[in-house]
C-alpha cells in the first residue's frame, strides 16, 4: 500500500514533467545565415550587388511606374502632361515650391505618387547601410582572392559616394556614415557641411580608383570601373567650384574641378577609352526650306549620335562614349507591353491624344528650343537667317536629335489607329482651343473635346526611336533599346571647359591638360558637324561662359543635367528660368511669304505654369520625419 | 500502518452504518412551496440523496450525524439527528447569494471567498434577451463588460467583446480554449459565464490572461429523475427606423449645385426639363426615382429556435445531453435572377452530451461531447469581416434604376433585340448583392473532453488529482457562386438612356450568355487545439482555518490551417487560505510561454497577491451595525503577459537573409544585367527580417480595490472595484518617428518592447431586492462602469514630435484630425486664411493651421491634432429590472453609453457621395450665402471635395446612446395537479433591440457602421416545457 503512494505521486509527476523543448518548434525557412553568406565570395558579392537596386539616378528605369517628376521637368527643359490628377498635383506642388509636402511623400519606390527623387533619400540611405554592412563584414570572405575581394570593396566605396552625391547635391552636407549606426544608442546626429562630405566622398572615390580595374572581363561587362570614379569625382568637383557651394568663388575649387575633369580626359586618351560618337556628317543634313531630311523619321547622318541613346533591336553594346550606364537590356511589363522608361511617357502616342481621356506625356518646352543655334553656329537671334515662322529648320543637328516636332514621320504599329496618317501632329490648329487635332486628316471630327492639357507643342525624342509610342494600358512598341546613361565623356569635356575657363579663362588650360577650354567646347560641337564656338562668344571667361550653359543645356538635353546645373549656377531663380513657354502653331489657311510652312509659330508664355523659386529653393529639406526622430538632424536653412 | 488505519475505519463505517435509521420528510421555502432537487448529505460521508418533485426525501442516517441540505439559491441548512426519524426542513432563500459557486480559473470558490473582481451571468439571464447570439446576449449584463455589435448579418452578427476596454479576452469553454468562436454555442446549453477582470483572476492564465478572461460553463447532468425539456422561440425581426433618403428630384437637383460649386463643365447638369422629369416622375424608365432602402429591404424576416434536453442522474452517472436548431432570417429582398440564392441566411444545429461518471468512490470520469454544424449563405463572394453590405444601397442615386422590367422594353423596343421583352440590368447602377454571387460557408465544431478526477484522500486528506484532455476542431468550408468571367464576356448590362435608346456596355454584336458557376468547394481552414492537462487540489479545513491549493500543468496545441502549430505550455499554482470567512489570502503564479520568443524569453513568471476582510463578520462591526451583512474589502495585485502588438507575426527573434524575389514590379534590380550577353538580371541577397532576440512578453500589471457589501437582510447589496492596469514593454516596431531615415535600415526594423499605457477605471454595481408580502418579488439591479486608457509610451513619438501631435500622454485611441473652424464666410476670409489643401471655396470647412506656418496640411505632423476617438466607450451603464407575480415574471434591461465620439462614415455623412446624387433630408441643409450656419458645408461632388479630402473634426459625431435592450414578459402555468406528464409550462415574449435613442439620427451609433446590416429589433414569442 505504501508503495502505492508512491506510485501516485511518480504517475503524477510525470505528469507534470517538465521540458521546455515543448516550445522548441520553428518553421523552416529557406533563408540564408549571416555567416554564409559573408564567408563565401560569391554569396557577399549578391549581398553588395544589392547596391545597385539602390541606385536612384536622374535617369534611373525603376520598375513599371514612370517617374511623375523627373528632373526634366523640374528644369526648364519640360512639362509634364497630363496622366492622371497625380501628375499635375505633384507638378503643382513642385511649381508652388512646397518641396517639403513633396519629401513627406511616402517613401516607397516605383509609385505613381511618389517622385523618384524623393524615394532616392531612402533608398540612398539603404544603399549606404548595404555598403557599411558589407565592408564590416568583407575579412570573412574566405574562398575569394585579394584581386576579387579589392573589386567588391572599390564598388562599395564607389556606391557611397554616389550614394551621397546623389543626395548631397540637393540636400547640402548630410552625415557621412562609414560604418552603420548602432540601433540601440542614440542615433540624434547633428549636420555636417557639404565640404565635409565632400572631402569624404574623394577620399571613397580614391579608394575605389584604386580598387577598381580599368576594365571588366566579359562576364561583368558593365559594372563600374576607374572610369565611373574619375567622372563622378568630375562632378562633384565642379558641383563643389560652382556658385552655390563655391559662394566666395574660391579660385582653388575651380583649379581642383579643372584638374579632375583634366585626369580623365588624359586616362581615357592614355587607355583609349571613352572615344566620341563621330556624327559630323550630320551637318550635311538637308534640313533646309523643303529639305528633303527636314522630315524623315531617322536621318542616316545623325544615326552614330543616335545611337549613343537609343535604337531599334535588343541590343545591348555599351556605346564607347559611355561610361557607365544602367545596363538594361530587357523589355517588360504588363501583358505583353514595354515599359523601357521610367520616363516611358515621354512622347506619348499621338494616338492616344485623339481622344484618350488619360493621355500623359512630356513635352519639350519653347524655351529649351530657343537654346539650340542654327547650323551656322550662331544663337537664333544673332542670326540674320533665321525665320521664327520656319523654326524648324536649319538648326543644329542636336536639334533633330533631341526635340519631336510636327511633320515628323513617327510610324504606326496597332492596328485600329484613330491618327493613320503616321505622321507627329503636334499643331494648335485653331483659335477655339482644339489643339492636336489631325490636320491631314479630312474625317476629323470638328467637335473632339481635346484632353491633353499640357501640350507644349514639341515632344521628347532623345531616348525614343522612330514609331514607338504608347496607348492606353501602356502597350507600345517593345523591340528597341534605351540606353540609360549615368556618365558619357561629353559630360566631362563639358566640366574640362566649365572649370578651366572660370580658372584659366577660355583659351587656358588645366595643368597636365593639353585642351584649351575652348577646345574642349568645340569637340563636343565639331562632332556633330557644328563649327566652333563663334569668336563673338569667346572674347572672356563671361561670354564663354553662357556658351558652354548654352552647349551644356543643348548636348545634355533631357539626361537630368539641367535642373542641377541651373540651381548649381544660381540662375534657377531668375525669371526667365521659371518660365514655361509652349509653342503655338495656328494653321493660316496655306502657305504665304509670312507663312512659308501654312502655320503660323509663337513662342507663347504660359503665366499660369510659371514656377515658385526662390532662395530656400536651391537646397531641398530632408523629410520632416527626420528632425521628428533626430531633432539635431537639423532641416535645411529655410525650411 | 496507515494500511491498518484505513481498513479500521472502513470497519467502523460498515458498523455505524448498521445502526442508522431512515430519515424523511419535505423540504419547502419559506412560502411553504416545495422545493425539489434539494441536495441532501450526511456531513463528512458519501452518503447523499435528493428531494423528489414534492420536495420529499429520505436518507440513513445515525444518531449524531448531521445532515446537510444545501440548494442554489439558498442558504445551506445542517440538522443533528437525535432521534427524530421525520424532519420538515424550512429553506431561506439566500438574497446574497454567498454561498453561489463562482467558477474562477482552472476550479471554482465560493463566492464569499472571492477576492478578485469576477463578474458572473447564468445562462437564464442570457435565454432573458431572447437573442440566439452569446456573446451578443451578454450585452449589458455584466459591469465591465462590454459589447459592440457592428452588423446584424445573420450568421456574421458577433459583438466585439472589451473587459474595462480592452478587446480580444481569453474565452474558454469549460477551461479549454475555444475554436471557431462561442457566440454560437446554444444559449441553453449554459450553465453560467464568469467574467475575470482583475490580476489576481487573470494571473493563472499569464501569457494568455492580459486582456482578461470570459469562461463559459456548461450545463452537466443533476442527479434525479431525468427531466426532459423542449424550449421553442419565434422571432420576428424588423429592420429599425432609418433615415429619410433623398428622392431624385432633391439629389439631382443637388448634383447640379455640386458642380455648379466645383466650376465643373464638363459633366453634364441636369437640364430644367430633366428636373422636371424627375419631379413628376411621369417616365419612371427613364427619370427613374428609386428608394433603394425600400428596395432592398423586405418588410419583416423571422426566426426560429428550438432546443430539446435532457438532464438527470444517478449515483453512477449523471448527464445532459441537448439538441438545438437556430434558423436565422433574411431583412434584404434578396431577389433570385439566376442560378442561386444571395440570401443572407444562417442555421445552427448544435448537439451536447455531458456525462458525469462514478467509476469508484474516489475516481470520477467527466466527458462532454458536443459538436455544432453553422451554416450561413451570404451574398457576394466577399471576406467575412466586410461589413459594409448596406452601404451601397445608402449611397446609390435614387435617380437610378435597379433593374428595368420587361415592361421597359415593351415602352422602349431595343432595335438590336426586336421583340425581346425581358429584365434587364443597367450599367451604372450597381443593384447591391443580387449580382454579386454568393458564397455559403459551414463551420462544423467538434469538441471532445475527457477528465478523469481522483480523490488521494489516502495520501493527504483533501487532495484529488484530475488529468483532462481535451481535442476540439473547427473545420470549415466555403462555396462561392461568382459569375464566370473565364469566359471574357461581362453580364450583359444596358442602360435606358434619357432619349429613350438603349446603351448596350457589349455593342450590338454581343452574345448574351450569362454563367454563374458553382466554384469548388474551398476548404477555408480546420482550426484545432489539443489540450492537455494534469491537476492536482487541496481543500481541507482545520478548525477555522480553510486551506485549499492547486497545482497544474498544461499544454495547448492550436492549429489554425495551414499554418505552422502554436504551442503553449503552462505551471500554475495557487493557495489560497481564510480563516472564518473573515480574513482571506491568495497567491497564486503563472510561470508559462509559447514558442513566440527566442528561447530564454519564451517563459515568464507572472505572480498574482490578493487579500480581504469581511468587516461585516468581526463581532465589534456587526455590534455597532446588525444590519451589515456582507462587507468585504478586497484588493488584488497580479501580473500577466501580453504579446499582442506582434498582430500575429512570428518567429521575429529570428535574423535571415535572402535573394530577394525577382518580382518585376517592385525590384530595382531588373535595370542592371553586368555581363555581356547576359539576359537575366544580377541577383541579390538582402536582409530579409531582423530577427530581436531580446524580444519577450509585455508585462500587463493589474491592481484592484474593491468592496463587497449586503445590507439589510442582503436586500441591498452591491460592489465597488477600482482597478489600474499597467502595460509595461508593449511590443512595436520602431518607426519613422523614432529611427531616423538616415539609419537606413534595409529590412524592416525588428519588433521590440518599446510602448506603455496605463488604465484606470471604477465599476459600481447596486441591487435592492425586495418581496412584498402579496408576493411580488422584484429587484432592480444598476450598475456604471468608467475607464480610461492612456498611452504613456508609444513609437509613433519620436524626441522632436511636437506635443499636440504626440500619441503618449493622452488616451489610446485617438485619432489626427484637422479641427475646422466653421466655414469660409466670404472672399476676404479665403483670401486672408492660410493656403488649404484641397484649395477650399467659399461654404467649405475652414481649418485651424496648428503649426502657425500659413498652410494648412492633412498630415499628423503638421496640422492634425489627436482627437479622443476610442473604440470602446469609456462610460458605460446598465439598468435590470426583475419582478415575479405569482405566475408572471418580468424583466426589463436598459443600458447605455456616455461620452463616446467617433468618426462619421464619410459616404453617409455627407451627400453626393463618391459621384452619386444621393443623400438624405437632413443633407439639403447646406451652406449657401443666405444658409452661413447650414449643418453641412457647401456642396461638391465627386472625391475632390475639400471637405472631405482629410478626416476633419466636422465628422466627429456623438456616438452616446441608451437602449431599450430586451423586455420579457412570462407566464407560468400551473400544471401540478395535471396528468399529462408535463411538469411546467411557461410561456414568454420578448422584444430586444426595442428602442434606440442617440443624436445620431440616421443610424446605429453602436459599433458606428451605419453601412453595415443592420441591427434588426426583434419580437420573440417562447415556449418552455418541461416534462
Amino acid at each position: 500500500m505504501k508503495n502505492k503512494k508512491y506510485l501516485y505521486v511518480l504517475t503524477i509527476a510525470i505528469l507534470f514533467f517538465s521540458c521546455e523543448e515543448y516550445l522548441d518548434e520553428q518553421q523552416q525557412f529557406e533563408a540564408l545565415d549571416q555567416n554564409d553568406v559573408f564567408s563565401d565570395i560569391r554569396l557577399a558579392s549578391d549581398f553588395l550587388d544589392g547596391i545597385y537596386t539602390r541606385m536612384v539616378t536622374e535617369v534611373s528605369a525603376i520598375g513599371a511606374n514612370p517617374d511623375i517628376l523627373p528632373a526634366m521637368v523640374m528644369s526648364d527643359e519640360g512639362y509634364p502632361g497630363r496622366m492622371d490628377n497625380s501628375v499635375p498635383q505633384i507638378y503643382n506642388s513642385y511649381k508652388n515650391s512646397d518641396y517639403l509636402g513633396l519629401m513627406n511623400r511616402g517613401a516607397g519606390i516605383n509609385t505613381f505618387t511618389t517622385p523618384q527623387f524623393v524615394s532616392r533619400y531612402t533608398e540612398s540611405w539603404k544603399g549606404i547601410n548595404t555598403v557599411n554592412t558589407f565592408l564590416a563584414n568583407v575579412s570573412k570572405i574566405n574562398n575569394g582572392t585579394e584581386e576579387q575581394i579589392d573589386r567588391l570593396k572599390g564598388q562599395a566605396y564607389l556606391l557611397r559616394a554616389y550614394y551621397y552625391h546623389l543626395m548631397t547635391k540637393r540636400h547640402g552636407g548630410l552625415i557621412y556614415l562609414k560604418e552603420n549606426l548602432n540601433i540601440n544608442e542614440s542615433l540624434d546626429r547633428e549636420r555636417e557641411s557639404y565640404a565635409s562630405n565632400l572631402a569624404d566622398m574623394i577620399e571613397d572615390l580614391d579608394l575605389a580608383f584604386d580598387l577598381l580595374p580599368l576594365k571588366w572581363e566579359s562576364e561583368n561587362t558593365g559594372r563600374p570601373t576607374k572610369g565611373f570614379a574619375l567622372a563622378l569625382k568630375s562632378r562633384v568637383t565642379l558641383f563643389a567650384a560652382s556658385p552655390l557651394v563655391n559662394t566666395n568663388n574660391d579660385q582653388q575649387a575651380w583649379v581642383d574641378a579643372a584638374t579632375a575633369a583634366s585626369d580623365l580626359i588624359n586616362y581615357a586618351n592614355t587607355n583609349g577609352l571613352y572615344a566620341l560618337a563621330d556624327a559630323s556628317n550630320a551637318i550635311n543634313m538637308d534640313v533646309d526650306h523643303n529639305g528633303a531630311d527636314l522630315f524623315v523619321s531617322e536621318s542616316e547622318a545623325l544615326l552614330p549620335y543616335r545611337s549613343i541613346f537609343n535604337g531599334p533591336g535588343l541590343s545591348k553594346v555599351i556605346p564607347n562614349e559611355v561610361i557607365f550606364m544602367e545596363s538594361i537590356e530587357r523589355t517588360f511589363g504588363f501583358g505583353g507591353t514595354t515599359n523601357p522608361l521610367p520616363r516611358m511617357y515621354l512622347t506619348v502616342g499621338f494616338d492616344i491624344a485623339k481622344g484618350n481621356n488619360r493621355p500623359m506625356n512630356i513635352g519639350a518646352t519653347a524655351n529649351i528650343v530657343a537654346k539650340y543655334e542654327t547650323k551656322n553656329g550662331l544663337a537664333i537671334e544673332d542670326d540674320a537667317s533665321y525665320n521664327p515662322q520656319e523654326p524648324f529648320i536649319n538648326r543644329d543637328p542636336r536639334f533633330y536629335n533631341n526635340i519631336l516636332f510636327d511633320g515628323v514621320p513617327w510610324t504606326h504599329t496597332t492596328s485600329g489607329a484613330k491618327n493613320p496618317t503616321n505622321i507627329a501632329d503636334l499643331a494648335r490648329i485653331n483659335e477655339n482651343g482644339v489643339i492636336g487635332l489631325d490636320i491631314h486628316d479630312p474625317a476629323t471630327p470638328s467637335n473632339r473635346l481635346w484632353q491633353v492639357k499640357n501640350h507644349t507643342g514639341y515632344r521628347v525624342r532623345k531616348w525614343l526611336p522612330n514609331g514607338y509610342y504608347l496607348t492606353q494600358g501602356g502597350r507600345g512598341q517593345t523591340d528597341f533599346y534605351v540606353n540609360t546613361i549615368v556618365f558619357r565623356m561629353a559630360e566631362v569635356y563639358l566640366n574640362y571647359a566649365e572649370a578651366v575657363n572660370e580658372a584659366y579663362g577660355p583659351n587656358g588650360t588645366a595643368p597636365g591638360g593639353t585642351l584649351t577650354a575652348l577646345d574642349a567646347v568645340n569637340k563636343i560641337r565639331n562632332r556633330v558637324g557644328m563649327p566652333n564656338v563663334n569668336a563673338m562668344y569667346t572674347g572672356s571667361t563671361d561670354l564663354l561662359r553662357e556658351r558652354i550653359r548654352n552647349e551644356r543645356a543643348v548636348e545634355l538635353c533631357f539626361e537630368g543635367f539641367r535642373y542641377d546645373d541651373m540651381r548649381r549656377w544660381k540662375i534657377a531663380h531668375l525669371d526667365e528660368n521659371r518660365k514655361v513657354k509652349y509653342l503655338f502653331m495656328r494653321w493660316e489657311g496655306g502657305e504665304s511669304a509670312i507663312y512659308p510652312t501654312g502655320f503660323s509659330y509663337e513662342d507663347v508664355e504660359q503665366i499660369d505654369l510659371e514656377k515658385t523659386f526662390t532662395d530656400k529653393n536651391y537646397w531641398w529639406p530632408i523629410p520632416t520625419s527626420e528632425t521628428i526622430a533626430a531633432p539635431s538632424f537639423k532641416q535645411t536653412q529655410g525650411w | 500502518m496507515k494500511l491498518k488505519i484505513i481498513t479500521l475505519f472502513l470497519c467502523c463505517f460498515s458498523l455505524v452504518s448498521t445502526w442508522s435509521q431512515t430519515i424523511s420528510g419535505t423540504i419547502t421555502d419559506e412560502s411553504t412551496i416545495p422545493l425539489p432537487g434539494v441536495n441532501i448529505i450526511v456531513k463528512g460521508s458519501s452518503t447523499g440523496a435528493v428531494s423528489d418533485f414534492d420536495g420529499g426525501f429520505s436518507i440513513k442516517a445515525k444518531k449524531g450525524d448531521i445532515l446537510e441540505f444545501s440548494y442554489i439559491g439558498y442558504k445551506s441548512q445542517e440538522i443533528t439527528i437525535n432521534s427524530q426519524t421525520s424532519l420538515n426542513i424550512v429553506l431561506k432563500e439566500d438574497t446574497a447569494e454567498l454561498d453561489e459557486i463562482v467558477v474562477i480559473g482552472y476550479g471554482t470558490q465560493k463566492k464569499e471567498s472571492v477576492l478578485g473582481s469576477i463578474g458572473q451571468v447564468k445562462g437564464a439571464e442570457l435565454l432573458e434577451t431572447g437573442t440566439p447570439n452569446v456573446t451578443n446576449a451578454l450585452s449589458g449584463l455584466s459591469p465591465g463588460l462590454l459589447i459592440v455589435q457592428e452588423s446584424g448579418e445573420p450568421g456574421n452578427d458577433d459583438g466585439d467583446i472589451f473587459i474595462r476596454g480592452v478587446a480580444n479576452p481569453l474565452i474558454l469553454v469549460d477551461g479549454v480554449e475555444i475554436v471557431g468562436g462561442f457566440a454560437n454555442i446554444d444559449p441553453r446549453d449554459v450553465e453560467s459565464i464568469s467574467i475575470l477582470k482583475d490580476g489576481s483572476a487573470t494571473a493563472v492564465y499569464g501569457i494568455r490572461g492580459a486582456n482578461g478572461v470570459i469562461i463559459i460553463t456548461t450545463k452537466r447532468g443533476k442527479t434525479g429523475k431525468p427531466k426532459v425539456s423542449f424550449s421553442s422561440q419565434y422571432s420576428v425581426k424588423t429592420y429599425p427606423d432609418t433615415y429619410d433618403s433623398l428622392n431624385a428630384f432633391d439629389a439631382e437637383s443637388l448634383r447640379n449645385v455640386a458642380l455648379y460649386n466645383d466650376a465643373d463643365f464638363s459633366n453634364a447638369f441636369n437640364s430644367q426639363e430633366d428636373l422636371n422629369h424627375f419631379r413628376d416622375g411621369d417616365l419612371p424608365f427613364r427619370y427613374p426615382d428609386t428608394n433603394w432602402i425600400d428596395f432592398a429591404t423586405e418588410d419583416y424576416a423571422t426566426s426560429f429556435n428550438q432546443t430539446v434536453s435532457v438532464r438527470g442522474g444517478s449515483d453512477f452517472v449523471k448527464y445532459y445531453a441537448s439538441a438545438g436548431y437556430l434558423q436565422e432570417g433574411d431583412i434584404t429582398a434578396s431577389r433570385q435572377y439566376f442560378n442561386y440564392d444571395p440570401e443572407f441566411k444562417f442555421k445552427r444545429y448544435s448537439f451536447r452530451g455531458n456525462l458525469d461518471f462514478k467509476l469508484s468512490k474516489t475516481t470520477r470520469l467527466r466527458t462532454s461531447i458536443s459538436s455544432r454544424i453553422e451554416d450561413r449563405n451570404k451574398s457576394g463572394t466577399g471576406e467575412d469581416n466586410d461589413r459594409n453590405d448596406f452601404l451601397g444601397y445608402f449611397t446609390t442615386a435614387p435617380g437610378t434604376i435597379p433593374f428595368y422590367p420587361a415592361e421597359a422594353l415593351v415602352q422602349y423596343p431595343d432595335p438590336f433585340y426586336p421583340g425581346l421583352e425581358e429584365v434587364r440590368f443597367p450599367i451604372s447602377t450597381q443593384i447591391g448583392n443580387d449580382l454579386g454571387g454568393s458564397s455559403r460557408r459551414t463551420n462544423t465544431v467538434f469538441n471532445v473532453d475527457l477528465e478523469l478526477q481522483q480523490d488521494l484522500d489516502f495520501i493527504t486528506e483533501g487532495l484529488t488529482a484530475s488529468v483532462k484532455y481535451n481535442y476540439v476542431s473547427n473545420y470549415t468550408t466555403t462555396q462561392t457562386i461568382s459569375y464566370d468571367s473565364s469566359l471574357e464576356t461581362r453580364l450583359d448590362r444596358y442602360d435606358l438612356k434619357r432619349d429613350g435608346t438603349w446603351d448596350s456596355e457589349e455593342g450590338p454584336d454581343y452574345e448574351r450568355p450569362f454563367d454563374f458557376n458553382l466554384n469548388n468547394e474551398g476548404t477555408s481552414g480546420t482550426n484545432e487545439i489539443s489540450y492537455f492537462k494534469t491537476q492536482l487540489n487541496y481543500g481541507r479545513s482545520f478548525g477555522k482555518h480553510n486551506v485549499s491549493g492547486t497545482v497544474l500543468f498544461s499544454r495547448n496545441k492550436r492549429i489554425n490551417g495551414t499554418q505552422f502549430p502554436f504551442f503553449n505550455e503552462d505551471y500554475v499554482s495557487r493557495l489560497t487560505y481564510d480563516f472564518d470567512s473573515k480574513y482571506f489570502l491568495e497567491v497564486a503564479g503563472a510561470y508559462n510561454g509559447d514558442e513566440t520568443f527566442a528561447r530564454g524569453q519564451r517563459f515568464k513568471f507572472f505572480p498574482s497577491i490578493a487579500g480581504g476582510i469581511n468587516l461585516a463578520k468581526l463581532k465589534f462591526v456587526n455590534d455597532v451595525i446588525p444590519a451589515l451583512n456582507n462587507f468585504k474589502v478586497r484588493g488584488s495585485y497580479g501580473e500577466t503577459g501580453n504579446k499582442s502588438g506582434l498582430n500575429g507575426a512570428r518567429w521575429q527573434y529570428l535574423s535571415f537573409l535572402d535573394y530577394t524575389s525577382g518580382n518585376t514590379d517592385t525590384r530595382a534590380n531588373q535595370r542592371f544585367l553586368f555581363g555581356e550577353g547576359e539576359t537575366s538580371e544580377i541577383d541579390v541577397i538582402e536582409i530579409d527580417q531582423l530577427g530581436n532576440l531580446d524580444l519577450t512578453w509585455s508585462t500587463v500589471i493589474k491592481k484592484n480595490i474593491g468592496v463587497d457589501f449586503g445590507f439589510l437582510n442582503n436586500k441591498i447589496s452591491g460592489s465597488v472595484d477600482f482597478f489600474r492596469e499597467q502595460r509595461e514593454d508593449l511590443i512595436s516596431r520602431p518607426t519613422s518617428a523614432t529611427i531616423p531615415i538616415y539609419f537606413g535600415s534595409v529590412a524592416a526594423l525588428p519588433f521590440a518592447n518599446l510602448e506603455a499605457s496605463d488604465r484606470k477605471g471604477y465599476e459600481l454595481s447596486l441591487t435592492y431586492k425586495n418581496k412584498t408580502a402579496g408576493g411580488f418579488a422584484y429587484s432592480i439591479n444598476g450598475f456604471y462602469g468608467f475607464y480610461e486608457n492612456r498611452v504613456t509610451r508609444s513609437t509613433a513619438d519620436g524626441p522632436g514630435t511636437p506635443e499636440y501631435t504626440t500619441v503618449a500622454g493622452k488616451p489610446s485611441g485617438t485619432t489626427a484630425l484637422l479641427q475646422t473652424d466653421g466655414y469660409f464666410q466670404n472672399i476676404d476670409e479665403l483670401l486672408n486664411y492660410p493656403t488649404y489643401v484641397g484649395d477650399p471655396g467659399l461654404g467649405d470647412l475652414r481649418y485651424i493651421d496648428y503649426n502657425a506656418n500659413g498652410t494648412v496640411i492633412g498630415t499628423s505632423d503638421e496640422d492634425m491634432l489627436r482627437f479622443d476617438l476610442p473604440k470602446a466607450p469609456k462610460y458605460s451603464y446598465s439598468l435590470r429590472l426583475n419582478g415575479s407575480y405569482k405566475a408572471w415574471s418580468f424583466s426589463a434591461l436598459i443600458n447605455g453609453i456616455e461620452g463616446h465620439k467617433g468618426l462619421a462614415n464619410a459616404n453617409l455623412y455627407y451627400s453626393l457621395p463618391g459621384t452619386a446624387a444621393a443623400g438624405r433630408i437632413d443633407h439639403l441643409d447646406y451652406w449657401t450665402p443666405n444658409n452661413p450656419n447650414a449643418e453641412f458645408p457647401a456642396v461638391h461632388l465627386g472625391n475632390g471635395n475639400p471637405n472631405t479630402l482629410v478626416a476633419t473634426t466636422d465628422r466627429v459625431v456623438d456616438l452616446d446612446y441608451i437602449k431599450l435592450r430586451n423586455v420579457n414578459i412570462g407566464y407560468t402555468f400551473d400544471m401540478s395537479d395535471n396528468k399529462s406528464g408535463i411538469s411546467a409550462l411557461k410561456v414568454y415574449v420578448s422584444g430586444s433591440n426595442l428602442i434606440t435613442i442617440s443624436d445620431l439620427g440616421y443610424a446605429d451609433p453602436e459599433g458606428n457602421r451605419p453601412g453595415a446590416y443592420p441591427i434588426l429589433r426583434r419580437f420573440n414569442l417562447g415556449l418552455d416545457i418541461t416534462f
